[in-house]
């Protein structure tokens, strides 16, 4: 019930307040959108770790620009969130704003259309990442020392852009094929034919460096 | 499927595949190193970030003031999540015309299946005039018109309509669910 002069008691958090960590995502998306800060934390709690990994490995050659990445799109979905209408999961729209950002940026430091021939280099040495650590460049190495997830990263970062994305979703962040699609603007049977490319080369390179 | 990537010779493809599906398992398992110091600059620096609003005019003793409607969004949403039983605020649009008077107020909610939606509506309307009593003033409405101004503009809020649209119906508690949790369940 209001208080006794019939003012709502703003800026204090009553322990009548709905309560933040059982609410779904969605929900605390549109309390977000209306300024319930709170709310965004827990928000961001939740998710903020897929978003990094996600923008982490989906430029693994520049760790400090997935870092821009995710920082720019979570001020985008702080500014963005009043507008969200909840008819997508919010875990799909942040990892939409995620990828745009990250192939803006990656349109913006290489002027070369995007396109999934284009093998990204990992001869010329530079595919590096802060998680690829000592055996940086050296997959042999690696699997050798039973760290089999640097040689995957490795391989990961040789995979064109669609396909790379496509097998972070789904074996990372557990994404079905439509919610995939959602995020990169395609079609499920698009995601279903590059996640069968891109496990198929991975699986090769595991093989030819073990 | 063209475009493959043809197998070399001395690969074998299904103990790759068996590499792969370790060393995913592997990867899953991977915590950026820097994950806490990257998320508390990342949520500082959201946090921070303006959003987009419009101003509208409140009381004043001498004259008026100019309020957000990220602030008094946020100060209804609270207020009306906070007293409401079995309905939570969905959306909150505001009519503020040039002199940044706020005409009309549209509050939409989700309620809960069960719950009396008439009453709910009256009480959501009552709870959404404490709250813009305490923010702007109280809310008288503007003369009819051909009436004269009993008003000026000087004197503060002067909504004409306060709209409580029910949007949706949700199963569980509005405040913790979202009518999308439940089309997808």
């Amino acid at each position: 019930m209001p208080s006794h002069d019939g003012r709502p008691p703003h800026g204090s958090r009553s322990a009548a307040q709905p309560p933040v960590p059982d609410a779904s995502d969605n929900a605390l998306a549109r309390r977000a959108g209306m300024g319930d800060r709170a709310a965004f934390e827990e928000l961001f709690a939740r998710l903020f770790p897929g978003t990094l990994r996600f923008a982490t490995h989906l430029l693994a050659d520049d760790t400090a620009v997935a870092e821009d990445v995710v920082q720019e799109s979570w001020v985008k979905a702080w500014q963005a969130l009043p507008d969200f209408h909840g008819t997508a999961k919010v875990q799909t729209w942040l990892f939409t704003i995620v990828q745009r950002t990250a192939l803006d940026r990656r349109r913006r430091r290489r002027p070369l259309a995007v396109d999934n021939e284009i093998l990204e280099p990992l001869a010329r040495g530079s595919a590096r990442t802060t998680l690829a650590g000592e055996n940086d460049g050296d997959p042999e190495r690696a699997y050798l020392s039973g760290e089999l997830w640097r040689t995957l990263t490795l391989a990961l970062s040789e995979l064109p852009w669609t396909q790379r994305a496509c097998w972070i979703l789904r074996e990372l962040e557990d994404m079905s094929y439509s919610e995939i699609a959602h995020v990169l603007d395609t079609t499920p049977t698009v995601v279903r034919g590059q996640l069968h490319r891109a496990r198929r080369t991975l699986a090769i390179r595991m093989e030819q460096w073990r | 499927m063209s475009g493959l990537e043809p197998v070399p010779d001395g690969v074998e493809l299904a103990r790759g595949e068996a590499g792969l599906a370790a060393a995913t398992r592997q990867l899953r398992d991977v915590q950026h190193p820097r994950v806490v110091e990257i998320a508390d600059r990342v949520l500082t620096r959201a946090l921070a970030a303006p959003r987009r609003s419009l101003l509208m005019r409140a009381h004043a003793p001498h004259d008026y003031l100019r309020v957000s409607t990220l602030a008094v969004t946020a100060v209804l949403r609270e207020h009306l999540d906070l007293h409401l039983q079995g309905a939570a605020v969905g959306r909150i649009l505001f009519d503020i015309d040039r002199d940044e008077q706020l005409l009309a107020l549209t509050i939409e909610l989700y309620v809960q299946y069960g719950t009396v939606i008439l009453e709910t509506g009256d009480r959501a309307r009552e709870l959404a005039r404490e709250a813009l009593a305490s923010l702007l003033g109280e809310p008288v409405p503007l003369p009819a018109p051909g009436t004269g101004s009993s008003t000026s503009p000087s004197s503060g809020v002067e909504l004409v309509v306060s709209h409580v649209h029910v949007s949706d119906v949700t199963v569980g508690d509005p405040h913790v669910v979202d009518p999308a949790d439940e089309d997808r369940a």
